[in-house]
């Protein structure tokens, strides 16, 4: 019995398009197709990445309305300085007027979250 | 389904699948792109108006410290800017702050009273050797100044003195006097609020004024008649008499009128100036912060007999002040409370008539009482006169001279 020759692995694939009968340009079509979605899906995983960064992480923003709320009750209250809640420091700076503290609460790597103007008790 | 695709040979390529695929993912990264641009304007915008309302509250409190009046700006560190301006208004002061950023702006004014340094009086009677008598059910409690021959229980229209104690409380000697007045409240007249009042014509509709704006007067030689809702910075003012119909609101401001009657049933906080009578008939409730103010400027002569009257059930949060220019002996200021409320501060020059309760502190010159066809001097009868009672939060008038305030209080915040 005679023995078939062996084909490599290019004669293979051109006598499965053959067997197929695929067009060329169908093939140029794919390999775009997979390079527009490539393009697509980094393009948009960069959009992502980006806004989800632009905006304020959700830790600050909660660290951000603890301290409104604290300086909030200090107000009402007429107390000499707004208390500190946890994970945030409090500095009081003067300020250009003299009557004027300036109270500046920061968070975790001297993160500043808000600043506020409290009056100095005399 | 696929027998339909089949026999109407949808075709597609991998390059319209790709083109959609880039449509849908346009969309969906314009989407992210847009929520969060909007985020991030929210929060901004939040931010501002957070750092807006604080930055004008504060300057609120911080006028509200200020020994004097007038307009102050102050430029915040968040840029924002403040313009405070602070004045009298009756028994208190009003302090309007308004608070500006390029994109918004916040005003806010507020009717101020200041914590007492040293604690008043529960009851303070000028020693002229008489004694207080004690009937019924009569409660004292608090400090109380009374004549060196002190309290005694008394009887009076079958009534005996009902408690084991005369006094829970502290006793102390007064002096010859009753303690002088502050000399600001000599002002509180009509010529002091004409001069900074812009004068308007009388309107019988509801009405609003603001504090930010310059004080307006409607004064008028005829009786006025109020049954409408008014609020703010207002004084009315008439030369004959000032009506204050039940159906009326009133809103902290001042009437200034020698007679002012409020009907039965009225509710409201207003201040009261006057020069003979002040009426407020059954169930009138003068509101937080109300003051009323006799100011005998002539002395009596054969005409009607100057007072104040609280009838059954009425009640004046704030204060009641009689004073007179030119005493009479004969016929001395009255304040008569029958079985009504005072809570704050009761100064009277002349005599007081107390059946009802006074929830702070009374100085008068001396008591009266009218009862069982007989009128006895010093007579207290079923009356309860308590500072005890006041809660802390309560600011009375500064109306005597020695009193200094500390801490300034938010009454009322608009």
């Amino acid at each position: 019995m005679a023995q078939e020759p062996k084909r490599n692995r290019t004669e293979n694939i051109v006598m499965f398009l053959k067997q197929k009968n695929i067009p060329a340009s169908s093939l140029a079509e794919v390999v775009i197709a997979i390079s527009v979605i490539a393009i697509c899906i980094g393009v948009a995983s960069l959009v992502f990445v980006r806004s989800t960064q632009s905006t304020m992480n959700f830790q600050d923003v909660k660290r951000q309305t603890e301290a409104q709320s604290e300086i909030w009750k200090g107000l009402f209250l007429q107390s000499e300085e707004p208390e500190v809640p946890d994970e945030l420091t409090l500095k009081a700076e003067d300020a250009p007027l003299d009557s004027i503290v300036e109270m500046t609460y920061y968070g975790d790597k001297e993160k500043l979250i808000w600043k506020q103007d409290w009056w100095r008790e005399k | 389904m696929r027998a339909i695709i089949r026999n109407h040979k949808v075709r597609s390529s991998a390059l319209g699948y790709s083109i959609s695929f880039l449509l849908i993912v346009g969309l969906v990264a314009s989407g992210v792109l847009f929520i969060a641009s909007a985020n991030k304007r929210i929060e901004w915008h939040y931010s501002l108006r957070e750092h807006v309302l604080m930055d004008n509250y504060m300057s609120l409190l911080y006028g509200s410290k200020s020994p004097k009046n007038g307009t102050q700006t102050l430029v915040h560190s968040s840029g924002d800017t403040s313009h405070i301006t602070t004045k009298n208004w009756g028994a208190y002061r009003v302090v309007v702050s308004e608070t500006r950023h390029p994109s918004w702006s916040s005003t806010r004014a507020a009717i101020v009273g200041y914590v007492a340094e040293d604690p008043l009086a529960a009851l303070y009677v000028p020693d002229r050797r008489q004694t207080i008598k004690l009937c019924g059910k009569t409660k004292l409690e608090g400090t109380i100044y009374v004549p060196e021959r002190g309290l005694e229980r008394g009887y009076l229209t079958g009534k005996n003195f009902a408690f084991d104690k005369l006094l829970d409380g502290i006793l102390k000697k007064s002096e010859k006097r009753l303690p002088p007045l502050a000399d600001w409240v000599k002002e509180e007249e009509f010529e002091h609020y004409r001069e900074q009042s812009e004068l308007i014509e009388w309107f019988d509709h509801d009405s609003t004024f603001s504090f930010s704006q310059k004080t307006r007067m409607i004064s008028s030689k005829k009786p006025m008649y109020i049954r409408q809702h008014l609020a703010g910075n207002l004084v009315l003012h008439s030369f004959d008499s000032v009506v204050v119909f039940n159906e009326a609101k009133l809103e902290n401001i001042l009437i200034i009128a020698p007679y002012v009657r409020f009907e039965s049933g009225f509710k409201g906080s207003v201040q009261v100036i006057a020069n003979e009578q002040v009426l407020c008939e059954k169930n009138v409730r003068l509101l937080y912060p109300s003051t009323i103010i006799l100011h005998e400027e002539k002395a009596i002569r054969g005409g009607f007999p100057r007072f104040v009257r609280l009838e059954e059930g009425a009640q004046v949060l704030g204060g009641i002040l009689l004073k007179s220019d030119q005493p009479n002996g004969r016929n001395p200021l009255r304040l008569e409370i029958n079985h009504g409320l005072v809570a704050g501060l009761v100064y009277n020059t002349g005599e007081t008539e107390l059946k009802g309760s006074v929830i702070g502190h009374v100085y008068t010159s001396s008591f009266d009482l009218q009862a069982g066809g007989g009128k006895y001097g010093n007579y207290l009868l079923d009356a309860t006169i308590s500072s005890k009672q006041l809660p802390n939060e309560f600011i009375s008038p500064l109306w005597l001279k020695n009193q200094k305030g500390t801490e300034p209080k938010i009454l009322s915040c608009f």
